[in-house]
Order: structure tokens, then C-alpha cells, then sequence
């Protein structure tokens, strides 16, 4: 070996683990200099949004919810709400109500999924949620009781939990009866308090000593915690209107992976989506609980380790039953109970967006459609191809500080921050340009 | 927290997959069930369960008696039936599959971690081939769908002579 030469190494981990999908890292060192990091994603691009074209509109709820089976409201939602704006309906306050509760049973659901079987077990030295059951069995039930909860809120507004069937451009196909939803109330307060006891728990886990400079990216609305609804906001200070999304944000290809890299327009900068960046840019309007807990917990803005997200989910998981138990009360004991399922309009054409916060970061649709109702331009930008780049960044600041370990522990290490972000790889698969060349 | 053993009374029939080609043969298998059952005069005795990520068997992990689990799984003949007895050392992670980084196998073993385990599971795989998104099912597995949900209902109709 030439000592002059700087140590050239390859580290590859060929299927991440405990993420949502199908990916694999590569990392190549050069000496001490991180020649290249690549998350790649490989599971085959589905080409929904070229799916779309030529679809009723009526289909396009139904179509993008399969997705992903672990987030279809927020693909749903998004969608829908979009489509409204080209149709020009505000649909009634008590139908706003029960969109956002499904909401927040899609935060539940997902993120105490991420957060006992896919996040935890690394806090632990554990290979997977078995080996973690065998050291804390009654945390583990506590979050699978948790989950199926959010389940159950998930099959009684939206008809089923995979993929729920209720959603319709103006409101529902079908309004659950009231005793329907004024059933859930007593297993989400018991609920509510195993969630408070699962953050506090989460709290004492040993969180590695890693912080970048992020720019972070959430809807923010003046008077709730966004999800459904609101604008833009950066926590460099930037607001802006959902119509210039586009603007500042653009996707483009890289040669290494199936999904679409969004940054920041025009520096070409990567951004950061998901729990964190919500609760740094937002958590002034968490609700009263849920706010007194992160307080409690240590869990307050500005908050720049993103191994932290599992406790930022953790405080949404206490939010969304908070939110919940309050919106369920509203429209069970109080007048407002939506009147009829569904507002009637007719079909006009034209072009409309959305933008909701899915359970791992924002997400945008914009669509155009015909005079028929028939969709002619589908365009979905989802949380994962939007974090990719910032994963990839922190990745290549990360490796410095590993050289001196051996090739599996930096692979551990470099899976461990990946899975921080919760990435949803089957979502982020959603276009790739084909090119052939013939002779 | 309860385990739930105290609430175990059901007969489970739980079916696994998605929308994309083969991988639905779990749901096609529970939705001939259904049609099979619907008709028997101790329908009310089995709950039918349409999943799509195994991690959503524990709930009827924690609530069956007997459940029975369908899903599609490797192997090299396309359409081929599986019948295992959990546990079996058959049955192990290179047979099944999953996404997400789980699957049935792996959501057993939770369950066995929490001793939320049903008396007795039975684990239905029929060989897969096709997986295109939003597909039909292949013909290999047309014929293995019938003839699983057609087996099952025999075993269940056996159970209940023999109870």
C-alpha cells in the first residue's frame, strides 16, 4: 500500500432497514474526505401522476391514496382540497372538522408506527421491534394499542382503515352517525394519557450529539397546528401562499435514485420537512397539553438534532388525540354535526393546488382539469423526495466524525440519522424521465 | 393494559395483500370467504379481515382463538399452496414477503414476544409471481385462490363439528 495515498473505502448498505420502502445507501470515503453519499431509492417509480390523466375526478381520491398505504388521508386530503379550489367549494365547517380529526388518526397511526417499530429499537442497540418486545414489552402494547386507535378513528369516518373510501370532492360520501364518533371519545382520553406516558418515556432515551444549520419547511396557520390547512413558512422568515410553492421549490432527477430531489428556488438549497420542522415553526399553537408536555420533555424550539423527531412525533401523537378528543366533542355534543355529507357543484374547468402536512412533511398537489371534470396535468411533490437531499447533506456532515470506526458501525451510524426522517420511499417514487437512444 | 386473553373467542380469517397483481391474493381468498359464508348458517361464528400490512395482525393476534392467515409468498412455482402450522421451521423469512421492512413472519414473532399468540395459527402462502401496480392477478394464482378459500372453509365447518 502506497502510504502517500489516501485510504480509498466503499461503504454500502444494500437494503436499508426499518424504513418505509425499498433503498440503499452508498458512501465512498477518500482518506478523510467524503468523496460521495448516495440514498438510493430503487423501488420502481409508479407513474401516478401520469395515472391520472384522462381520470374522472371523481377517481382521483381513490387512485392517490394507493400511494402509500401508511399515509392515503394525506394524498387523499391533498388531492380533494385541490380539486375544491378549482371548483370553487368551501365546504361547511363541520366537514373541515372531520377531515382534520381523520387527520390527526393518520398522525396517530403513523407515528407510533415510526416510533416503536421502525425508530425506537435504535436507541436501544435492538435489530428490530422483536428484540426491543423482549426489554420493554409493556411499551411496545402501549403503542400498538395506540395505533390501532388511530385505526379505528381512520375506519369509522373513513369506512376502512387501508386506504379509506369516504372521502369526496365537497365533503364525505357518508357522515358517520353520532354515536358512531361520540363512542371514540372514552378510548381516546384513556388513550391520550398512554400517549403522555410514551413521550415521557421516549424522553429518556440518550439522543447522539448531532445539529445542522436547517432550513425548516411546515404549513403554518394563524390559529390552529397546521395540517390541512395554511401557508408556507420557513423558519428563515419566509411566507408565502401555497400559489407560489412552485416558485420556490423545484424538483429535479439524480442519476442515482428513482425519486425527484426537490430544493429550495432559487439557491438550490436542501430543506427539511416532518414533526421538527413542525413543532420549530409552530408550536406556539400546539394545543394546551401537548404544549405543556413538550415543555416538560425539553422539547422546545428551536430544537436542530433531528434524532429529536422521535420526541417531535411524540408531541404530535399527544396533539393529535388532544385535537381529536376536542373536535369529537364539538361535533357530538355541540350544533356542529355536518348537515349533509356532501355539497353539491357543477364541473368547471380550470387549475387548482394543495399543499397538507402528511405525518412526514408537506405535501403538494396541483392539478388541472377540463371542462368535463376529467383530470388533464397531475403534479404530486411528496415529504420524502423533499428531505431526500437535506438526508444526503447531513449525511456528508455527519461522516467526518466517523472515520476512526469500522465500516459496519458508520453503516449503522448512517442508517440511524436516515431513519430519523421516517422516509417514505414507496411515496417518494413517483416519476422518472426515460430516455432512449437508438442507433 | 390487558393482553386480552380473557376476550379470546373468535375464529379469525385474515387476508393479506394489496392492489398490485398477486400480491392480492389474500384479499381475493377472505371476498370468495365471504360469498362461501355468507350462506352458512354459523357465519357469525368467524370474523373475515382484510389487512395490508402484517404489523395490522395484532389486533387479531390479541383477539382469535384460531386464526387463519392468507398471503402470497416466494417460491419458484407460481400458483403453488402453502399450508404451515406457526410455528414451522418452513415458515421463515426467505418464504414470506414484505414491504416496509415487515412481514408476517416477523409480526408472529412480535406477537409471541407480547404472548398475544392465538391458540392455534395456520398460515396460508400461495407461490406469487406478478406484482405490477394496480394489476389484476396472474392466472397462475387464479385457481389456488379457490381452492385456499374452499380448504379453509373446510377446516373451519371441521372445527365447529368437532366443538
Amino acid at each position: 500500500m502506497d502510504p502517500t495515498q489516501p485510504i480509498s473505502r466503499s461503504i454500502h448498505v444494500p437494503i436499508m432497514t426499518r424504513v418505509e420502502g425499498e433503498g440503499a445507501l452508498l458512501v465512498r470515503l477518500e482518506g478523510d474526505r467524503v468523496a460521495d453519499v448516495q440514498l438510493k431509492i430503487f423501488e420502481p417509480p409508479r407513474f401516478f401522476e401520469a395515472l391520472l390523466r384522462g381520470r374522472a375526478m371523481d377517481d382521483v381520491a381513490d387512485i392517490t391514496s394507493r400511494i402509500c398505504g401508511i399515509c392515503p388521508i394525506a394524498y387523499q386530503m391533498t388531492a380533494v382540497q385541490a380539486l375544491e379550489s378549482i371548483q370553487g367549494i368551501d365546504v361547511p365547517s363541520g366537514i373541515r372538522a372531520l377531515r382534520r380529526l381523520m387527520y390527526c388518526a393518520e398522525w396517530i397511526e403513523s407515528h407510533v408506527l415510526h416510533i416503536h417499530l421502525l425508530h425506537a429499537p435504535d436507541f436501544f442497540g435492538c435489530a428490530s421491534v422483536v428484540e426491543l418486545a423482549k426489554r420493554f414489552p409493556e411499551e411496545v402494547k402501549r403503542g400498538l394499542k395506540l395505533k390501532q386507535l388511530g385505526n379505528r378513528i381512520l375506519e369509522v369516518i373513513g369506512g376502512r382503515a387501508i386506504h379509506p373510501i369516504n372521502l369526496a370532492i365537497g365533503g364525505f360520501f357518508r357522515i358517520p352517525r353520532r354515536e358512531e364518533l361520540a363512542g371514540l371519545i372514552p378510548d381516546l382520553e384513556q388513550s391520550l394519557q398512554h400517549s403522555i406516558e410514551a413521550a415521557h418515556w421516549l424522553a429518556t432515551l440518550p439522543f447522539p450529539n448531532f445539529e445542522a444549520p436547517y432550513q425548516f419547511v411546515a404549513l403554518s396557520h394563524p390559529e390552529h397546528y397546521a395540517i390541512e390547512a395554511g401557508e408556507i413558512a420557513i423558519s428563515d422568515g419566509t411566507r408565502f401562499g401555497l400559489d407560489q410553492y412552485e416558485q420556490h421549490f423545484a424538483e429535479h432527477q439524480v442519476a442515482h435514485s428513482t425519486a425527484l430531489h426537490a430544493r429550495r428556488q432559487p439557491m438550490g438549497t436542501t430543506y427539511f420537512v416532518g414533526p421538527l420542522a413542525r413543532l420549530n415553526l409552530n408550536f406556539d399553537r400546539l394545543t394546551p397539553i401537548a404544549k405543556r408536555l413538550a415543555e416538560e420533555i425539553g422539547m422546545v424550539p428551536p430544537c436542530f438534532n433531528p434524532h429529536r423527531s422521535i420526541l417531535a412525533r411524540a408531541v404530535e401523537t399527544v396533539f393529535a388525540f388532544e385535537e381529536g378528543l376536542r373536535i369529537l366533542k364539538q361535533i357530538t355534543e355541540g350544533n356542529a354535526f355536518p348537515r349533509q355529507p356532501r355539497i353539491n357543484f357543477e364541473v368547471r374547468e380550470g387549475e387548482g393546488w394543495s399543499a397538507t402536512e402528511a405525518p412526514r412533511g408537506l405535501i403538494y398537489h396541483r392539478y388541472r382539469v377540463d371542462g368535463e371534470g376529467k383530470v388533464e396535468f397531475a403534479k404530486i411533490v411528496p415529504p420524502t423526495s423533499q428531505n431526500q437531499g437535506q438526508i444526503e447533506t447531513d449525511l456528508r456532515q455527519l461522516l467526518p466524525s466517523l472515520m476512526a470506526m469500522d465500516d459496519a458501525q458508520i453503516a449503522n451510524d448512517c442508517e440511524r440519522l436516515v431513519r430519523a426522517y421516517d422516509p417514505c420511499i414507496s411515496c417518494s417514487t413517483h416519476f422518472l424521465r426515460v430516455k432512449i437512444e437508438r442507433g | 393494559m390487558s393482553t386480552g386473553n380473557a376476550l379470546r373467542s373468535a375464529v379469525m380469517v385474515v387476508g393479506i395483500g394489496s392492489h398490485h397483481g398477486d400480491d392480492a391474493v389474500g384479499w381475493r381468498v377472505i371476498a370468495i370467504l365471504r360469498d362461501m359464508l355468507e350462506t352458512s348458517e354459523s357465519s357469525g361464528r368467524y370474523e373475515l379481515l382484510t389487512v395490508r400490512s402484517p404489523i395490522e395482525l395484532m389486533g387479531a393476534l390479541e383477539r382469535a382463538e384460531v386464526l387463519h392467515v392468507v398471503d402470497a409468498c416466494r417460491g419458484t412455482e407460481p400458483g403453488r399452496i402453502h399450508r404451515w402450522l406457526w410455528p414451522s421451521p418452513e415458515l421463515d423469512e426467505s418464504r414470506v414477503l414484505g414491504t416496509h421492512d415487515w412481514n408476517l413472519v416477523r409480526a408472529l414473532a412480535l406477537g409471541a414476544e407480547l404472548a398475544w399468540m392465538p391458540g392455534r395459527i395456520v398460515v396460508w402462502g400461495i407461490e406469487a409471481s406478478a406484482f405490477e401496480p394496480m394489476s389484476e392477478t396472474s392466472g397462475a394464482v387464479e385457481s389456488s385462490i379457490r381452492q385456499v378459500a374452499i380448504r379453509i372453509e373446510g377446516e373451519l365447518k371441521g372445527s365447529n363439528s368437532q366443538a
